[in-house]
């Protein structure tokens, strides 16, 4: 019985690393290549990481920035993003009401459409570009349709 | 179990709201603010380094007289454009703004000896070729950058100069960008 719950719980944290906390990362990664300060360095700065920013930062190759494609670097952390809001919402709602993780769904594409449309109304920050609301909205709806709900059950036994 | 699952879905999604919001860009890049930035909190080691280059995207401008009915220039990422008092800006923060108008050969080589000229007290020229005018003033001990640049776009003259709305201070660093910017200016 322990033994089972510790590789449910197992389960659950490789769930979270690979779906949230892997493409996460990958998106703030993104930002480390940009020289365009962005609000979290100001947070950083804030708590005393200032040096911690600037020494990642400097780790990023020399011209880096200037060679990236644009998609790396302005349309895919926004993609990874919108991929980890319905991912979170799958996995928390693996177990329960469908109508309840449906609603949340919803809530959660209505975030990520909102927030690149946001920056077209200027009510945001950012610079609105009609690629990354596609590409948002398709690695939302690729989070979804790619992760079936048989899936996402994490069963309790093994 | 449902109730925690709603809590932790509103969790999540205000998380996710949060990140967004780190992750997009800063206009707090004041310059004046940048040698007290990392006690402040306000700007970060790009914005704190005046020749850190800026991400330069490609903005469309729309025009509502003229045969060129939108241009599009490369404009830091965040620049907005505003139509004010018959002029069109370009500006993202305090370190950028440029202001495009239309104009004629004329009127630019007026505008080149007006400011040439100075308003109170002679500026020192940087830079002079055909296409950009670099100029520098000294304000109460600090020296005040302007430019004045002229692009042709499909047989059309654009003026395209160092102008805000608030009758922003430039330094010597902010000047690269901009004149980037104007020198960028084409049809879309």
């Amino acid at each position: 019985m322990e033994t089972s719950r510790l590789r449910r719980t197992g389960r659950v944290t490789a769930s979270i690393v690979l779906r949230v906390v892997v493409p996460l990362t990958m998106g703030a990664g993104v930002y480390l290549l940009r020289s365009q300060p962005t609000v979290a360095d100001g947070w950083a700065n804030a708590v005393g990481m200032h040096d911690a920013v600037t020494r990642l930062r400097s780790l990023a190759l020399v011209g880096a920035e200037e060679r990236a494609p644009r998609w790396l670097l302005g349309t895919l952390p926004d993609a990874l993003w919108a991929f980890v809001v319905a991912q979170s919402i799958l996995l928390i709602w693996s177990h329960g009401s469908r109508a309840a993780r449906l609603f949340w769904s919803s809530l959660g594409l209505c975030l990520v459409l909102g927030w690149e449309l946001g920056q077209a109304l200027h009510v945001v920050r950012g610079t609105f570009d009609v690629r990354d609301l596609l590409a948002s909205a398709a690695a939302y709806a690729l989070a979804l349709i790619a992760t079936p709900s048989s899936t996402l059950r994490i069963k309790e036994s093994v | 179990m449902s109730r925690l699952q709603h809590t932790a879905s509103a969790l999540a999604l205000a998380s996710c709201a949060i990140f967004a919001l780190g992750s997009s860009s800063s206009d707090k890049t004041d310059k004046k603010e940048a040698p007290g930035a990392a006690a402040s909190g306000a700007a970060t080691p790009a914005a704190a380094t005046p020749s850190a280059p800026l991400k330069m995207v490609p903005l469309t401008i729309k025009l509502a007289n003229g045969p060129i009915k939108e241009l599009v220039l490369d404009a830091p990422e965040g620049a907005r454009v505003e139509v004010k008092g018959g002029g069109t800006f370009v500006t993202l923060g305090t370190t950028f703004s440029i202001g495009i108008a239309r104009s004629s050969a004329a009127d630019i080589k007026t505008e080149r000896q007006l400011a040439a000229s100075g308003h109170s007290a002679k500026p020192v020229v940087d830079t002079d070729t055909p296409e950009l005018l670099v100029f520098h003033s000294d304000l109460l001990g600090t020296p005040r950058y302007e430019f004045l640049s002229s692009a042709t776009v499909d047989k059309v003259v654009f003026t395209c100069s160092s102008a805000s709305l608030d009758d922003q201070v430039y330094a010597k660093d902010d000047v690269p960008a901009m004149t980037k910017a104007c020198k960028s200016l084409r049809k879309k």
